[in-house]
């Protein structure tokens, strides 16, 4: 498991990787004492969860004994009255690089001895798996080629699964900012790449899928991402959905279906391939990402993960939108396609499965109130119903091109005030007119035929023609603006549906 | 152009053939492009369509290619041809975008559109088969972020 080591008086944090079932208190402080660059001796680290007690227990309990699980925050001081009182010691700041290299050496480690080398097994199949067999002894992987082999990263068998804890952030790029604050809090040379990988990864987690250890066939948790993330220029991710795994569990095939996604460096590109593993003539798919374009983009998203107000729309929504879009349809869509296919699992053309520029295309056509309800069905037409740009269309297009000024921005929530302004407008004009005829809270069941030019009538069916004022000769805009369902609740569904949602 | 032939032979992706006079085929311009280039040899391939939604697309295609057809006879054709299953409706959009025929893409995104309009949440993802993948938490936030559109 992965525990965030954070120095109670410089709050530098580190990550330390144990062994869940078997640490003892005594070797995680070991294993701190050994990432400080100062030379310490493990007795003279204090650990605590809560900066005030320190963690007093027999040396010999295990981490988990004592209620530490993995994700967890502990604060470690050298000063033995550190946590109970605040003291302005002074601790020399940790070297990120030297705890990165000691969890290096121990993957290397690691990988010589966990890893069967069967390079000369190439067959057709997919990755196989023996379900009888104890996984960690002996599983045969036979993937086409091979050489892909010493990709493998080290398996954590724990079953350490249950810390996917996605941060409930909101801001337009959220389908990056849930997965960053899980991924990125440590850094090295190489961030710029895993900046780029787990934003990718972010687009396969919003899609459905789920990384797939290798050499156990298991889920792996969001959580435990980049220990599957190795240095070196060519890395290889496995990617399935659980809909395929159950299938396996459930016995109705043996063979775990996949795809692979590597990644290679090419300069400033970063590309990303992916293909259905071990078929022979399937279909690669790939992106190449531009490092130079997107790391400062994705740095910012990066930089407010943990804040919890809302980013600032205009920080290179755009950039990231075209990003997600092109990992989405270029990649993650045709695998999901693949996939399906290869595993037997139905996966009908529905409007999930329209490519990016369908979807806005559809979006684009309905008018700025059905946007807003559509935003509300799923994450991926919220963000897409996000977009600033549709917003100053529709902007445009319900309250006149005048109306748009140069300013940018937030023009959804220029939409929503003009909005609540005009209605405002006409719910007066309409108690007006109509006043004495109103039943159930001022909605009106029928045309009123002699005041055409209020509700009803012809405005029911013609676009409305309004100069910026948005309210022409000072009559009343047409009702459909007031409300947007009435011509279809009508013809529809007799009114019946909109008990059903306040 | 410079094809020989005046008949396509168009494969889906389930191995169907369908022969097509190739004045009406082009109306594809993907399958245009292919046949102005010069690189369609007997059989043209499109692995992205299957033959059950090529019917679909075909009889579009005949219908509006047939002469003396007066506008309102198109018209309840259309209006006719765009009342399928949604399953249908999304594998034509699919297929008239890889086709590259903006006529039937248009009018199916329209479609699209038009059902979406005047539904609830719950009822556009029954319809549309759309998972909602929000905690209740995020629900409610999205809901109270977009009640203006509900009142």
């Amino acid at each position: 498991m992965k525990l965030r080591i954070r120095c109670f008086e410089t709050k530098e944090t580190i990550k330390i990787d144990v062994q869940s079932s078997s640490c003892t208190l005594q070797e995680l402080k070991n294993r701190i004492s050994q990432a400080l660059p100062s030379s310490s001796t493990p007795n003279s680290v204090h650990l605590s969860l809560n900066r005030k007690d320190e963690l007093q227990s027999s040396e010999e309990d295990t981490l988990q004994s004592i209620g530490i699980t993995s994700g967890d925050l502990i604060f470690f001081t050298q000063n033995p009255i550190g946590f109970s009182i605040s003291t302005e010691t002074h601790i020399p700041k940790l070297k990120k690089s030297d705890t990165q290299i000691v969890q290096e050496s121990e993957i290397v480690k690691k990988l010589d001895t966990q890893i069967v080398q069967e390079s000369e097994t190439v067959k057709e199949m997919d990755t196989q798996i023996d379900q009888s067999e104890p996984h960690e002894t002996k599983t045969q992987n036979s993937i086409p080629g091979g050489e892909e082999m010493e990709e493998f990263m080290e398996v954590d068998d724990n079953g350490d699964y249950s810390d996917v804890n996605f941060t409930k952030s909101f801001s337009v790029p959220g389908f990056l900012r849930k997965v960053f604050t899980e991924e990125l809090n440590d850094d090295d040379g190489s961030r710029d790449h895993k900046l780029l990988v787990v934003a990718v990864h972010a687009v396969f987690v919003e899609s459905g899928f789920v990384l797939l250890d290798p050499i156990t066939f298991t889920e792996v948790s969001v959580s435990q991402f980049l220990k599957y993330w190795s240095s070196g220029s060519r890395k290889t991710l496995f990617y399935t959905l659980p809909e395929v795994i159950d299938h396996v569990k459930g016995g109705n095939c043996n063979v775990i279906h996949c795809i692979e996604l590597k990644y290679q460096s090419l300069g400033k590109f970063f590309i990303a391939h992916g293909s259905l593993s071990g078929g022979g003539s399937v279909s690669t798919f790939r992106v190449t990402l531009n490092e130079d374009q997107l790391v400062p983009f994705l740095n910012v998203v990066w930089a407010n993960c943990g804040l919890n107000e809302v980013v600032d729309g205009d920080f290179g929504e755009k950039e990231v939108f075209v990003f997600w879009r092109n990992v989405k349809d270029g990649l993650v869509l045709p695998l999901l396609i693949d996939l399906c296919e290869k595993s037997g699992l139905v996966l009908p053309p529905c409007f999930t499965r329209l490519p990016t520029d369908l979807k806005l295309k559809i979006l684009e056509s309905l008018p700025g109130v059905e946007i807003a309800k559509v935003s509300c069905l799923s994450s991926e037409l919220r963000y897409l119903g996000s977009s600033d740009d549709l917003w100053k269309k529709k902007y445009a297009g319900q309250f006149g091109d005048g109306a748009i000024s140069g300013e940018g921005g937030h023009w959804k929530e220029k939409f929503v005030k003009s909005w609540e302004s005009r209605k405002r407008r006409k719910v007066i004009n309409r108690r007006r007119v109509v006043d004495g005829l109103r039943i159930l809270g001022g909605r009106h069941p029928f045309p009123v035929p002699w005041m055409p030019h209020v509700i009803g009538g012809d405005y029911d069916l013609f676009p409305p023609q309004f100069d910026n004022t948005g309210n022409p000769l000072g009559r009343a805009p047409p009702s459909r603006l007031l409300h947007p369902w009435s011509n279809h609740v009508r013809r529809c569904h007799l009114g019946g549906h909109r008990s059903n949602f306040p | 152009m410079s094809s020989s032939t005046k008949f396509l032979t168009l494969k889906t992706c389930d191995d169907k053939k369908f022969v097509l006079d190739e004045a009406i085929a082009v109306r594809s311009q993907t399958i245009k492009n292919m046949v102005e280039d010069d690189c369609v040899s007997n059989v043209i391939p499109l692995p992205n369509v299957n033959s059950k939604t090529m019917t679909k697309v075909i009889e579009y295609w005949k219908k509006h290619s047939e002469e003396g057809v007066s506008k309102d006879v198109l018209m309840d054709f259309d209006k006719a041809f765009v009342k399928v299953h949604h399953s249908i409706l999304h594998a034509l959009i699919l297929a008239a975008n890889f086709l590259n025929d903006k006529e039937i893409l248009d009018m199916m995104c329209q479609e699209v559109a038009d059902r979406i309009k005047g539904k609830t949440p719950e009822e556009i993802r029954k319809e549309f088969d759309i998972k909602n993948d929000f905690t209740p938490e995020e629900e409610e936030e999205i809901r109270k972020e977009n009640a203006w559109a509900f009142e």
